[in-house]
């Protein structure tokens, strides 16, 4: 049966579109995992407030104020942690312990996220396309992190990241019909539904749960679904879906005889499956009405309408096409792809600096970098084999532009301009012997020579009978060397052995004058007045005596006569 | 915080009636004290300090001295003078009357410098007080009374030279301190360490400690009954044992002290103090430090601990005789070994060529030189090579093939930096992120070669 929904007009609706870049934002993270370790919290095992906010930062997320944070954590930032975890990327302790006989809830010592590269490394080989299905299969097959909450990590009683929409509240949920849901499967037939959809409609969502209630009313809940648990006690259709005036109210289910028994149960999870896998993975867009809601809680067909994008049939449908890259004459590289194009990124970003924020998730990716002398310098550092300029041949498929193949070509030589020789001893000397020899790594000048293993190269010169003399120069200085040695190094000064000679100091002459009041008044008052009057002085309050230096005299006069009305001060 | 803020701090912070107190106690003047400032300046004078010391007991003396040595402590270190009545109470209980009394007695006599400090950690207020001797004073303490006596006394060289025995198998261990003596490679080791007479004047406390069974106490400031005897005794005066019991009391407060008499007897068994008999009575100091024969002009023809006559271009060593500064200095300049019993040195152009000028150019060298040729020959090839091949470690060497950045680094790193030839340069090891801010400024980057 063809999928005929009714078409709506979104401009009286509030429209949701999510500008999270899945794979990008889950990259920042490992990035950042890898950088820092991670502690998370003892308690909560939760990810930390500071690094929390580090990592919303680089996501480009505004955190909440500190003291929000219980109310206001930024639950993208936790969502992708999860992710990384349920892909095996990270890992870190789950289960805690139990540090006391009291405890109610485990403690998480010194539990570091753990980033496996190997297994990054695999999921690094994959295509992006791949690596975005990757990520809906775990979305699709995900289970709760803690044992106790797994009947209730559904659509049904978990709040996704990002929608707007409440829940059911999940009282009851560990039995009746929920635990025998297949929800993989549930979602999958879903996906097949909505991906045959035309792509940039808008339609009304009310009209998809009208037409599942014609044609697929068993969609969700089988016809014939167990009418016991496992205690033998009878099951309800929809035992476990209380409606209320509060969201927590779990006194009255809905009644399977209802005539909307459907819309109430069915069509607010289709709702709620819409803000979970196909908003967080921007298949779709979604549109809210406006308006207050005022039925009964949960909310209910507050999703008016939703749209499905481009790259989610692409996706579904294996329609990857390979990201395309062009080198500008300015240096600049655009990288642009369906999906994120995380290996690529990396390779071209080592290169060079990026200069523009990439295009928020919502349609391609689009990303400019600029390339960078000293950062191609440092890559051809690190992998001297690497032909930049075949690589990027590679990637956009054509010849560069001339003058960036001719700069590339110099900036290649730069990475051997400055070459650090680290663990080596310089070996001076007039005669060198044979056996030396294979311990040579440069040969600097006719008496200097760069030599590996100095301890074998010492022992062998004393066996030779040179009589070596080894100087091991402290951290910050050179030692200086005797007189009679033979060499370039720094030697001690003739200086040191002449008598010393007396330094000669310059001292400045400052005539200080002091001044000691006989009662607090008066000396609290030509403060105040030598203050006002700018002058610099200096004060003793417990033995009440100013000091000013001499040639601030006529101020200090000036403030006698300006007191002379109030105090008549005479200086003995 | 040094002595002189604490002064400056104190000087600040007292009271009128405390201020007066020590103007009485040391005998300032009203001028000398009118300004709190310059008063800091009078105080560490030597202003009437004589007199103050003197109506010190004793025990008070030997307290500061051990302060001089200590710092800046807090009033717990008082303990040791002034006893609690109540050891087991908090902080502020068991200190507060000796607080009282180390005001009474020290601080307000213009002696003790005293000064609250606000520490981290420290919760009780009592305990932010600090307490210390201004240097200057420590010249004008009393020293515990001893005896001048020009008779050198008696050093007992048993022990030293059943220790050196030991090497050849002559004399079994004589204590069970592990640290073993030999010959390995040509060199003669103490507890796996290059032999020195340093390292033997350690065995021999070593020794002194185990034999006593003491041990330096886990209470701040004090020291282990042998610390305190070595600092305690002269190395010119006569001490008698019943003259540095008191001050062994407060230097070793919450050590196990054994009697000051079985402590010095077994620092002179041990080869460390001399001992003397006066009116009937043991005496001690200690003992000389070791020198050589002549330290500064050269050696006798015979030295009578060297046999040269041995065997061509070997020396023999007398170890019954030869004083431990020329064992350590022939330990440096010769190959050693133990043939039959007996050990024998000779040239070796290895420790020669290790051994630094002055210790080729010593007295002792230039002996070897004469009386044994083979030793001579080795010596000036030693004298003619040397510093002519020279190892540099602990460098960073790089190659600069950019004139103009090599320019800039030798113009900010300036002597700090060595130019090996037109390519290369090498800097110490600590300046590298100096270089790397140059090279980063310049849009320079490090290719790093490691060994």
């Amino acid at each position: 049966m063809t999928l005929l929904l009714d078409p709506i007009d979104p401009k009286p609706l509030d429209v949701l579109m999510n500008d999270r870049d899945l794979l990008r934002d889950m990259f920042t993270y490992l990035d950042y995992a890898r950088e820092r370790s991670i502690k998370r919290m003892t308690r909560t095992n939760e990810i930390p407030w500071s690094d929390l906010v580090r990592i919303a930062k680089l996501l480009n997320i505004d955190p909440p104020e500190k003291d929000e944070w219980r109310y206001a954590r930024p639950y993208w930032v936790d969502f992708i942690d999860s992710l990384a975890l349920r892909l095996d990327l990270v890992s870190y302790d789950l289960e805690g312990e139990y540090r006391g006989q009291t405890s109610q809830e485990p403690s998480f010592v010194d539990n570091f996220i753990t980033v496996d590269e190997t297994r990054l490394n695999k999921f690094l080989e994959l295509s992006p396309a791949n690596q975005e299905k990757s990520i809906l299969e775990v979305l699709n097959r995900a289970k709760s992190t803690h044992g106790y909450d797994e009947s209730y990590f559904n659509e049904f009683f978990h709040y996704g990241p990002l929608g707007n929409l409440d829940v059911f509240e999940s009282w009851g949920s560990g039995t009746g019909v929920i635990p025998t849901l297949k929800f993989p499967e549930i979602r999958t037939f879903l996906l097949d539904l909505l991906k045959n959809l035309p792509s940039g409609h808008w339609f009304s969502v009310q009209s998809l749960i009208a037409y599942l209630k014609a044609n697929h009313p068993y969609f969700l809940i089988p016809q014939s679904f167990p009418k016991g648990d496992r205690w033998g006690q009878p099951i309800g259709r929809y035992d476990n879906f209380h409606e209320g005036k509060s969201i927590d109210s779990h006194e009255k289910s809905v009644p399977p005889d209802a005539s909307d028994a459907f819309e109430r149960v069915e069509g607010r999870y289709i709702e709620r499956f819409l803000e979970y896998i196909p908003l967080i993975m921007r298949f779709v867009d979604l549109a809210y009405d406006p308006h207050e809601y005022s039925g009964l809680l949960p909310s209910r067909a507050m999703l008016e309408a939703f749209r499905v994008n481009e790259r989610f049939p692409r996706l579904l449908r294996n329609e990857e096409s390979l990201p395309k890259v062009t080198v500008q004459p300015n240096f600049d590289v655009v990288i642009e792809s369906d999906f994120y194009p995380v290996r690529m990124i990396q390779q071209v970003a080592a290169l060079g600096e990026q200069v523009s924020n990439p295009a928020s998730g919502h349609g391609v990716y689009v990303g400019i970098f600029q390339l960078k002398k000293a950062s191609v310098a440092s890559v051809l550092v690190q992998q001297p084999e690497l032909n930049i300029i075949d690589l990027l041949k590679n990637m956009t498929g054509r010849d560069l532009p001339q003058n960036v193949q001719i700069e590339l070509e110099e900036w290649a030589g730069h990475a051997d301009q400055f070459v650090l020789y680290e663990n080596f001893a310089l070996l001076e000397t007039v005669h060198l012997p044979v056996e030396v020899e294979s311990f040579i790594v440069e040969k600097i000048s006719p008496t200097i020579n760069l030599v590996r293993s100095p301890e074998k190269v010492f022992a062998l010169l004393e066996r030779l009978e040179h009589v070596p003399l080894c100087i091991k120069h402290p951290a910050l200085e050179f030692t200086l060397l005797e007189e009679t040695t033979a060499s370039i190094f720094p030697k001690e000064p003739a200086w040191n052995k002449s008598p010393k000679q007396a330094r000669q100091v310059n001292v400045s002459r400052i005539v200080t004058i002091s001044y000691q009041f006989p009662d607090q008044e008066a000396f609290v008052a030509i403060q105040k007045m030598l203050a006002e009057l700018r002058c610099p002085f200096q004060s003793d309050p417990k033995m009440r005596i100013i000091n000013i230096q001499q040639k601030e005299q006529s101020r200090f006069d000036e403030a006698l006569e300006k007191l002379a009305g109030d105090l008549l001060i005479e200086v003995e | 915080m040094s002595v002189q803020q604490l002064l400056s701090s104190m000087c600040a912070d007292l009271s009128d009636a405390d201020l007066n107190a020590i103007r009485k106690a040391r005998g300032f003047s009203a001028g000398e004290t009118a300004s709190r400032t310059s008063f800091a300046n009078f105080y560490i004078t030597s202003v009437g300090l004589n007199n103050a010391l003197k109506s010190l007991s004793a025990e008070e003396n030997i307290t500061l001295a051990l302060l001089h040595e200590a710092g800046e402590v807090d009033v717990s270190f008082f303990e040791r003078l002034y006893s609690t009545d109540n050891p087991h109470g908090t902080f502020t209980q068991r200190y507060k009357p000796i607080f009282d009394i180390v005001k009474r007695n020290l601080v307000r006599r213009g002696l003790v410098v005293m000064a609250e400090v606000k520490m981290r950690g420290d919760t009780v207020q009592l305990q932010h007080w600090r307490f210390a001797l201004p240097p200057d004073f420590a010249p004008y303490l009393l020293p515990l009374p001893t005896i001048q006596n020009a008779q050198t006394g008696q050093v007992n060289e048993r022990f030293t030279r059943q220790k050196l025995l030991q090497l050849v198998g002559a004399t079994p261990g004589v204590t069970n301190v592990p640290f073993a003596i030999k010959v390995e490679q040509g060199s003669l080791y103490l507890n796996n360490q290059i032999f020195s007479s340093a390292a033997f004047r350690a065995w021999q406390i070593a020794t002194w400690e185990h034999d006593l069974k003491t041990f330096k106490p886990n209470v701040p400031a004090s020291l282990s009954p042998i610390e305190a005897a070595l600092k305690l005794l002269s190395s010119e005066n006569w001490m008698a044992p019943k003259e540095i019991e008191p001050a062994l009391k407060i230097y070793c407060f919450g050590s196990n002290t054994p009697p000051a008499e079985q402590l010095l007897r077994k620092g002179w068994d041990l080869g460390l103090l001399s001992r003397l008999e006066i009116a009937s009575v043991h005496h001690y100091r200690l003992a000389p430090a070791p020198t050589p024969i002549v330290s500064t002009h050269s050696y006798p023809a015979l030295l009578d601990w060297a046999d040269t006559a041995f065997k061509p271009g070997f020396v023999k060593i007398d170890l019954n005789r030869i004083p431990l500064l020329d064992l350590e200095q022939i330990n440096r300049l010769t190959h050693l070994a133990v043939e039959n019993g007996v050990l024998i040195a000779s040239p070796s152009l290895v420790k020669l060529g290790r051994a630094s000028s002055t210790q080729r150019n010593s007295p002792l060298s230039h002996w070897l030189a004469q009386h044994v040729p083979a030793f001579g020959a080795v010596l000036e090839t030693v004298h003619a090579k040397w510093g002519k091949t020279i190892l540099h470690e602990y460098l960073l060497v790089a190659r600069v093939r950019d004139l103009s950045l090599r320019v800039q680094l030798e113009r900010e790193l300036k002597d700090k930096l060595v130019v090996l030839d037109d390519h290369f340069i090498a800097f110490p090891l600590e300046l590298r992120p100096n270089v790397e801010k140059i090279l980063k400024k310049s849009g320079f980057v490090v290719k790093t070669v490691k060994s």
